[in-house]
């Protein structure tokens, strides 16, 4: 796959409008039906403080 | 008893949906015949318009810094880190075959954020509140100090958002003006911030320059690194880098312009610096590890802590 037709599955993605919520909920379903690793929060992370 | 470190230092690149797509057909290229000289790698993989409006210069650094993390990929000094809106992109190619082709590297070689429990019981990815505010932050103006170039003076000044918004498609309007969300670019730069990454990318003009302010190519770049050490609050090392920058510092910093694996790792590292889970020491324990720097660690490697894994809520 070229980088143009890269790009072009891109845009397709994007004419889809999913929000970033669903794009979360469809990687988590890919997490739980797949042997994916993935990276977890360490039980003495800091928590980032927002600026909110 | 904890599970021992990963032998070896590994560094984590978070990728662009581009940069994945120029690795994994790189790789193949490289499996099919290793001896290959990155010079010969087809440009078209690189691309848009096959390298036309592209320096020679440009073209090159491409192929080297491509050809060289693939390299490295095959001696497991780096894996890399997957966002949402990458495997969402990916999943949209037309091709079946092509997807099972990039999922099957994405699963061998790739991270992903973690799925944890709110209190409600919902499930939901590590980091992605964190990431969905700093999209937000990447899409608004910021204010930063600047030095005057006449008095030498430092001021705060409003400075344009470095990354680049889209109108909300629910269509909400406050007080007559519609609502806008950051593109998809703002999140994955996002998320490769939240798990303290730099990302890797071939698209400059989206994370690093904007084509119309030709005086000043650095002006997303610098504004990404200003939000995230204001969002952090420390001195962060998580940028967008193109493969001109990794291909200038290996040039720079290492004797022979041909290609050695154990030099290219140490540009990697420097480049790449990550301050959390991105690095891993050998010699480390995990204990010490997790209380001195990390805030968040690769699920495999340490399963027996999972029992004291915090929801990210």
């Amino acid at each position: 796959m070229t980088y143009k037709e890269m790009e072009e599955a891109k845009e397709k993605a994007r004419a889809k409008n999913l929000s970033f919520d669903e794009q979360c909920q469809i990687m988590i379903k890919y997490i739980q039906e797949n042997n994916v690793k993935t990276i977890k929060r360490s039980p003495y992370a800091k928590k980032t403080t927002s600026r909110k | 008893m904890p599970k021992k470190l990963p032998q070896g230092n590994k560094c984590i690149i978070a990728l662009d949906s581009c940069a994945l797509s120029a690795i994994i057909q790189t790789k193949k290229i490289l499996d099919a015949n290793p001896n290959t000289n990155y010079r010969n790698l087809p440009a078209s993989l690189y691309f848009k318009d096959s390298g036309k409006s592209q320096t020679q210069k440009v073209i090159t650094a491409n192929k080297f810094a491509i050809y060289a993390i693939c390299k490295s990929l095959e001696k497991g000094y780096i894996r890399f880190f997957i966002s949402p809106t990458v495997l969402n992109e990916t999943l949209d190619i037309p091709n079946k075959a092509v997807i099972d082709e990039y999922l099957e590297f994405i699963e061998k070689y790739c991270l992903m954020p973690g799925v944890d429990k709110t209190i409600n019981g919902n499930l939901i990815l590590v980091g992605k509140e964190e990431c969905e505010e700093l999209a937000h932050l990447y899409c608004s103006s910021y204010k930063a100090k600047i030095k005057d170039k006449e008095t030498g003076e430092e001021k705060e000044m409003t400075i344009w958002p470095p990354m680049d918004s889209t109108p909300d498609p629910l269509n909400i309007k406050t007080k007559g003006i519609q609502k806008r969300i950051p593109k998809d670019d703002a999140y994955i730069m996002a998320y490769a911030s939240i798990f303290r990454l730099s990302l890797f990318t071939l698209d400059g003009k989206d994370f690093v320059f904007v084509p119309s302010i030709k005086e000043d190519p650095e002006k997303r770049r610098r504004g990404i690194i200003t939000i995230n050490k204001q969002y952090f609050k420390e001195d962060c090392y998580m940028r967008p880098l193109l493969p001109q920058d990794i291909a200038d510092y290996y040039m720079n910093h290492f004797k022979t312009r041909d290609f050695v694996a154990e030099d290219f790792r140490k540009s990697i590292e420097r480049l790449f610096s990550p301050v959390d889970i991105g690095y891993f020491e050998p010699s480390s324990t995990i204990t010490s590890k997790l209380k001195s720097s990390s805030n968040y660690f690769i699920e495999d490697d340490f399963e027996d802590y999972s029992d004291k894994i915090e929801t990210s809520i």
